[in-house]
Order: structure tokens, then C-alpha cells, then sequence
């Protein structure tokens, strides 16, 4: 009698931890410490994806990891180099099946601040982002269902996603959270402007001139829409000029309506000297070009921008835009782009 | 000490039924809805020959669509929503099937739900469940889910020949709020529901659909939009119901 009491008081914790609903016990994943530049605001994380530990390894290995595209032979690296700022040199990226795109890839800096992604908007939020260079038949060309399949039949990744999120089971909403998580720390704050902002260094005479441009709205007015101070971009859609009928109908194409032809995200200037071509078909080789471009190229369309329809076109000087191109470079963040943490 | 033991046997039982609750349904009413895909009277079968209200042959090798948030609503306009969103995929009997789900006892007469998915989840891809991008069901450059997938071949009526089909229904003026009566009245009874879709009442009723020069649409052109006005239209016309309650 004494041993089945004994195994009763056994089986009775059993039970009760039998009816404790069944998750098994994973620690949770450890917070990352996500540390904001002085200067920048703070960043907006959604509540359904806190940045971890964890959750920010796993981005990163999938950022780089082949296994996202058909044939297993692009990642997300393929196209968004480092060392470039996280585009691609080239004009036009290639897909795995050798095709080409009609727009230049984008830098992936400072995305934690916008809300909208690609260079139309398309998608809404980083975590949707995720899906379109996966799918896309000119970029990786893969479903999400096989990639979901082969990370599951994966000999290592299940518990990574366990580490991160808590369930073995891979889940294209992981990858997705996983992704933009490690797409969140990818932060520029340090470059020779924010030092010169933080009085730690100074900015050259002609850098000066150049700032001063920038923001002289009789002059560059390229604070308007390349917000001066942190973000280096206001990330509206806005039609620049570049053509009087735009063979790419940018944000149109997304909201159908008519004041949107030609529209195109504002692009953030930050390492804006690595990030070339630029546009978003990568017309313009050299940033020079680009001043040149809101100086005297742009041209006139229903919807051209009102900043650009009411500036009058050789308002500066080729010596005031090299200024201006020198005042650019000042955005160049050489620990951004050699961080050990993004590689 | 026996009764130490039987005292432990007895808290033991009590713990395992405080973990299986509500065994006793007699005072509970349950209600799940089956999806039917019909055409005319008869169950639809993917990559079957149908000819449509246009008179032009036509299949289907694949038929997917959502439908969200629906509800029961009694006498009293009173509502119960019976699932939020729901994806079904004519490939994936089990997508047919709906979850039992507990309902108050009551007399119900509508039906009510919408096809595809409201503008709160339309525009994100960081979803689970139905929702998972995973069903290839959302456009992944535009975010914004497929409502409606029918892809599969018809014969042109202008060259004879066989031609692809692709309509990929969406966007959130798409979205196509349903109503249908329906006569439940249960009281602690299991009940079944019988959702009818008929693929060809889609394409006829009240608006006609010729395939012919209008079979390739993925719903975010402009050029789409006067196709997605006529088959939002059709869409309550497409759908019937019945129910009866369900003796074990």
C-alpha cells in the first residue's frame, strides 16, 4: 500500500503538469541590445517582432544563406553588398536564372525608420519586404512553401529557429520576422558629419559650403526632401524630373492613382558616395551627375515635384555643386560598412 | 492510510477531468460548415471540362479563395463569428471542412461572411495560419492578398484554340461582403452547414465573363478594376447555403 501511495504521489505532479498546457520549456530568446546613434530618432520595432539575440543571428545566417533562391546559389548578399553600402555596383542586379531587372537594387541602411520598401512602396514593412526578392522570378525565383520546406528538412536551422522564436517548426512568418530583424541593426550614425554633429571633428571649408547648399532651399534644396539630420530621407514618393514621361510609372503602379506616375521613394543619402549608380534605374554614375540632374537636367511633367517645378534650373555653380557632391561624401560611414556584427 | 490512497486516487480523477472540460454537451450547441464546389448540381472537379455562361469550354487545374469573418446572425441581428479567415483550396479536402465551433443556442437566419480578406490583414505578409504566405496566395510585390485564384485553360471563341486562363481576384476594393439566409434553430443540437460555391455562377450571374480576350488579370491594374466590379458582383450570387441538424 505504501508503494502505490508513494507512485500516486508520483503520477499526481504528472498530472498536473500533464495539464499545464504542453509547450516544452524553451528559454526565452535574450533581448538585443539595440544601440541608436546620437542624432538618429528612435526606432519604431513592432511589438510582434522584439529584436533578439537569437532573432538577429538567424537573419543574418538566412540574409546570407543561398538556400532562399531555386538553385541554391543567391542570397540576399548576392545583390546587397556591404561593402557598397548592401547594394549592388552593378546598374541592374542579375537574377538566378540570368535575367536582369529594370531598377537598381537599394541600400539597405537605416531601415528601421522607414515604413515602406522598395522603390515604389510596395510592400508594407520589412517583414513583408522579406518575400519580394524571394519570389520574384528576376531575383531568387523560389516559393515561399519550398523554402519553408527545405529550412525545415534543414540539419541545423530548426534549432536556430527554436533559439529565436521558440518553435522548431520553420515558418515562412520567422523567416520574414527573422530577416527583418537582422535588417533593423543595420545602422549608420558614425560617419564624418555625425562626428562633426557630435563636435568630435571638424568639416572642411568647402564640406561647410556644401552643407550650406544643401540645405539653402535657394540653392541645392536637397534638405526639402532629403531630411538634413538623421534619416536623410522625408522616404515620400516623389517624381524627380527624370523623364517628361516615365517609362517606369513607380509608386502608380501601386496605387493606381494618376498623380503617381513616375513616382519613386526618396532613397536616404547615407553612404550615399558607395551606393552608386544611382536612381532607381542606376542612370547616373557619378554623384556629380546627380547634382547636375536637380540643378539644370531635370525635366518638366504633370507631375514633377513643386520643389523642382518652382526651382530655377543653374541656380548654382559648377564649383557650388562639387561642393555639394564634397558635402555628400561626409555621409560615408566606413564602420558601417566594415562592421563584423553585418557579415 | 487506505483512505489517504483513495483520497489521491479520487484528486487524480478530478484532475484529469478538470483537464478535458465541457464533456457533457447535451446543454451546448456546435455548428461546422463543409464547402461544397459545385457547378450547376453537380460537385466540381478540377481539370474537368465546364462550359460557361459565355458558352466557351473551360477548366480549372487550380481553385483557391478566402473567405473571412463569418458569422451566424440570429433573430435578434445578434452575431457569432464562426471563423476569421478561412482558406479554401479545392486541392486540400481537409480546407473544405471547417472546424466544429460552439454556438449559443438560438434561431440563426443569415449567413454572413466576406470573399477574401478585410483591409485590416490585407496588407501584410507577416501572418500565420490561412494567411501564411506560404499558400502563395498573396502578391509579394504589392502587398495584398489573392482573394480568389482560378487558373486553368479555356477555348478561345474567336480562334478555337486552347489558351491559358489566370485570374487572381484582389485588392481591398475587391473585397465582397456576402449575406445568405439560412433557417437554423438549435437548441444543445449539432449542426452542419452547407456552403455552396458554383465556379459557374461566378462567370453568369448577374454579370456574364467571356474568357476570350479577357483571360489573363491579376487585379492591380487600372485595366482590372471594371473585371473586379463585375465578378464582385457575382460573388453573393455564386454562394448558397443550407444546414441541418446533425443526429450522432
Amino acid at each position: 500500500m505504501k508503494k502505490l501511495i508513494v507512485a500516486l504521489l508520483f503520477i499526481f505532479p504528472l498530472l498536473f503538469v500533464a495539464c499545464d498546457k504542453g509547450e516544452d520549456e524553451t528559454p526565452a530568446a535574450t533581448p538585443y541590445n539595440l544601440v541608436i546613434p546620437e542624432g538618429l530618432p528612435p526606432m519604431n520595432i513592432p511589438s510582434t517582432n522584439p529584436l533578439t539575440v537569437e532573432g538577429v543571428a538567424l537573419g543574418k545566417r538566412l540574409f546570407y544563406d543561398p538556400v532562399l533562391s531555386r538553385d541554391n546559389t543567391q542570397s540576399c548578399a548576392s545583390c546587397h553588398l556591404q561593402e557598397y553600402g548592401f547594394t549592388d555596383p552593378n546598374q541592374f542586379s542579375t537574377g538566378i536564372d540570368g535575367i536582369q531587372g529594370q531598377r537598381n537594387a537599394m541600400p539597405l541602411i537605416n531601415l528601421g525608420w522607414q515604413s515602406k520598401f522598395f522603390w515604389d512602396g510596395g510592400a508594407n514593412g520589412m517583414e513583408s519586404q522579406v518575400m519580394g526578392p524571394i519570389t520574384n522570378p528576376i531575383e531568387m525565383h523560389e516559393t515561399m512553401a519550398n523554402v519553408v520546406a527545405k529550412l525545415n528538412a534543414n540539419a541545423e536551422y530548426p534549432d536556430l529557429f527554436k533559439a529565436a522564436f521558440g518553435s522548431s517548426q520553420v515558418t515562412s512568418q520567422n523567416i520574414m520576422r527573422a530577416i527583418a530583424q537582422f535588417e533593423r541593426i543595420l545602422i549608420s550614425g558614425n560617419s564624418k558629419y555625425d562626428q562633426y554633429m557630435r563636435g568630435e571633428t571638424l568639416l572642411s571649408a568647402q564640406e561647410l559650403n556644401g552643407k550650406a547648399l544643401f540645405e539653402d532651399m535657394e540653392k541645392g534644396d536637397c534638405s526639402h526632401c532629403h531630411t538634413m539630420g538623421s534619416t536623410f530621407s522625408d522616404f515620400e514618393f516623389r517624381n524627380t524630373g527624370l523623364d517628361s514621361i516615365s517609362v517606369d510609372e513607380g509608386r502608380y503602379l501601386i496605387t493606381l492613382n494618376e498623380s503617381d506616375k513616375g513616382k519613386f521613394k526618396t532613397p536616404s543619402l547615407r553612404n550615399v558616395e558607395l551606393t552608386g549608380p544611382y536612381m532607381h534605374d542606376g542612370r547616373f554614375q557619378t554623384l556629380l551627375e546627380c547634382v547636375e540632374h536637380y540643378n539644370t537636367g531635370f525635366h518638366y511633367s504633370a507631375n514633377l515635384d513643386p520643389n523642382l517645378y518652382f526651382a530655377v534650373k543653374g541656380r548654382m555653380t559648377q564649383q557650388e555643386m562639387e561642393d555639394v557632391v564634397a558635402f555628400l561624401k561626409t555621409l560615408t560611414d566606413m564602420e558601417f560598412v566594415n562592421n563584423p556584427e553585418f557579415h | 492510510m487506505k483512505q489517504f490512497a483513495l483520497l489521491l486516487i479520487a484528486l487524480c480523477t478530478i484532475t484529469i477531468s478538470s483537464c478535458r472540460k465541457d464533456l457533457d454537451t447535451k446543454c451546448k450547441s456546435y455548428t461546422r460548415v463543409n464547402v461544397f464546389n459545385v457547378i450547376g448540381q453537380n460537385e466540381f472537379h478540377l481539370d474537368s471540362t465546364y462550359t460557361n455562361g459565355a458558352g466557351e469550354a473551360y477548366n480549372a487545374y487550380m481553385l483557391k479563395y478566402y473567405i473571412s469573418h463569418m458569422k451566424l446572425v440570429n433573430e435578434n441581428g445578434e452575431r457569432v463569428e464562426l471563423y476569421e479567415h478561412e482558406l479554401i483550396d479545392h486541392s486540400v479536402p481537409t480546407s473544405l471542412q471547417l472546424d466544429q465551433v460552439e454556438i449559443p443556442d438560438g434561431h440563426y437566419t443569415s449567413l454572413e461572411f466576406n470573399l477574401g480578406v478585410d483591409s485590416l490583414h490585407n496588407h501584410s505578409g507577416d501572418q500565420a495560419g490561412d494567411l501564411d504566405p506560404m499558400y502563395g496566395m498573396i502578391w509579394t510585390w504589392n502587398t495584398g492578398y489573392i482573394f480568389f485564384k482560378h487558373e486553368g485553360y479555356f477555348t478561345s471563341s474567336t480562334s478555337g484554340t486552347q489558351q491559358p486562363l489566370i485570374y487572381h481576384y484582389g485588392t481591398d476594393r475587391a473585397l465582397a461582403p456576402i449575406s445568405l439566409p439560412i433557417q437554423l434553430h438549435v437548441e444543445g443540437n449539432k449542426s452542419i452547414i452547407q456552403l455552396q460555391f458554383d465556379l459557374n455562377k461566378l462567370y453568369s450571374n448577374p454579370n456574364t465573363i467571356a474568357f476570350t480576350g479577357n483571360n489573363n488579370h491579376q487585379s492591380l491594374s487600372a485595366g482590372d478594376i471594371p473585371w473586379i466590379n463585375e465578378l464582385r458582383a457575382n460573388f453573393p450570387n455564386a454562394f448558397s447555403v443550407n444546414s441541418f441538424l446533425f443526429s450522432e
